[in-house]
């Protein structure tokens, strides 16, 4: 394996809600954070199943939760960490080299 | 193990949802832009359905909103020249349409650059996030319902229909 690349799965990152949520807070420029309700949106989950996954994410180091009081309501924001993007980012191109080789067998 | 077909598939879902977040990030940031044009096309239609020097509300609330939409765009890094390039050959484009097409009178005009705008967000849409689609569709209906069938009323189904539908549109965008 090239360096960048995981040698094995990560299985955190491979869920495929964990997948969304990774690649949902990798796209947002200059690490900013994204509201809950927006993460919802974008990931198509609903708010128990994101939020157990969310635990999951940063109990791992990989995202980074901020919860802001607003009133009487709390805005919960979320972040992903340096290592969530090594762990995204390296769970991608250990994917790619998968479909690049697979590729390659077919020629 | 993960086979090609997993990985395929995953890498799929990675590309949908960066897609989906752009779309996303852009509502958030169109939300603004639209409430502000659809204060002006409701106060501006109202003042010209109310008395005929009404029509000054025009000039002076679309130069309002162009700062408006220049200053939020700048606040979230779009300072890009292809947006006001886009947006001053769409300008031109409607002018040119007027004037060639010999179109007169007030109600005709604004029909017809209502219209316009209408197309401009269904185009968007089809391009950027569905929400603008519907807004687009929205506009359109209020401008043929109102042209078509209550042409006396035109400017009240512009301003309450074709304004407040961007009002709540942008208060909806902003919500995404």
């Amino acid at each position: 394996m090239s360096p960048g690349i995981n040698e094995a799965p990560d299985e955190i990152v491979h869920q495929s809600t964990r997948l969304r949520i990774l690649a949902a807070l990798d796209a947002e420029p200059d690490d900013a954070p994204l509201d809950f309700v927006r993460l919802k949106s974008v990931v198509e989950a609903t708010d128990g199943n994101l939020g157990a996954h969310l635990t999951t994410l940063e109990k791992a180091g990989y995202v980074a939760v901020d919860k802001q009081p607003v009133g009487k309501r709390t805005r919960t924001l979320v972040s992903i960490t340096s290592a969530g993007r090594k762990a995204f980012l390296g769970h991608l191109a250990f994917l790619k080299a998968i479909v690049d080789q697979a590729k390659i067998g077919e020629r | 193990m993960i086979g090609e077909e997993d990985a395929a598939s995953a890498l799929d879902a990675v590309d949908r949802t960066r897609s989906r977040a752009v779309e996303f990030r852009a509502y958030a940031h169109a939300g603004d832009i639209v409430i502000g044009w659809g204060l002006v096309w409701l106060i501006a239609n109202l003042a010209s359905y109310a008395s005929p020097g009404g029509t000054l509300a025009w000039p002076v609330g679309i130069l309002l909103a162009t700062l408006w939409s220049i200053w939020r765009g700048r606040r979230h890094g779009k300072g890009d020249w292809r947006g006001a390039a886009t947006g001053v050959t769409i300008v031109a484009l409607v002018v040119l349409v007027l004037q060639i097409a010999g179109v007169d009178g007030a109600a005709r005009s604004n029909a017809l650059i209502s219209i316009f705008v209408a197309a401009m967000y269904v185009f968007q849409g089809i391009w950027w996030g569905r929400r603008f689609a519907w807004i687009g569709l929205v506009i359109a209906a209020c401008v043929i319902g109102g042209w078509f069938f209550d042409r006396a009323h035109l400017e009240l189904w512009l301003g309450v229909g074709g304004g407040g539908a961007l009002i709540v549109s942008g208060l909806w965008l902003k919500r995404a």
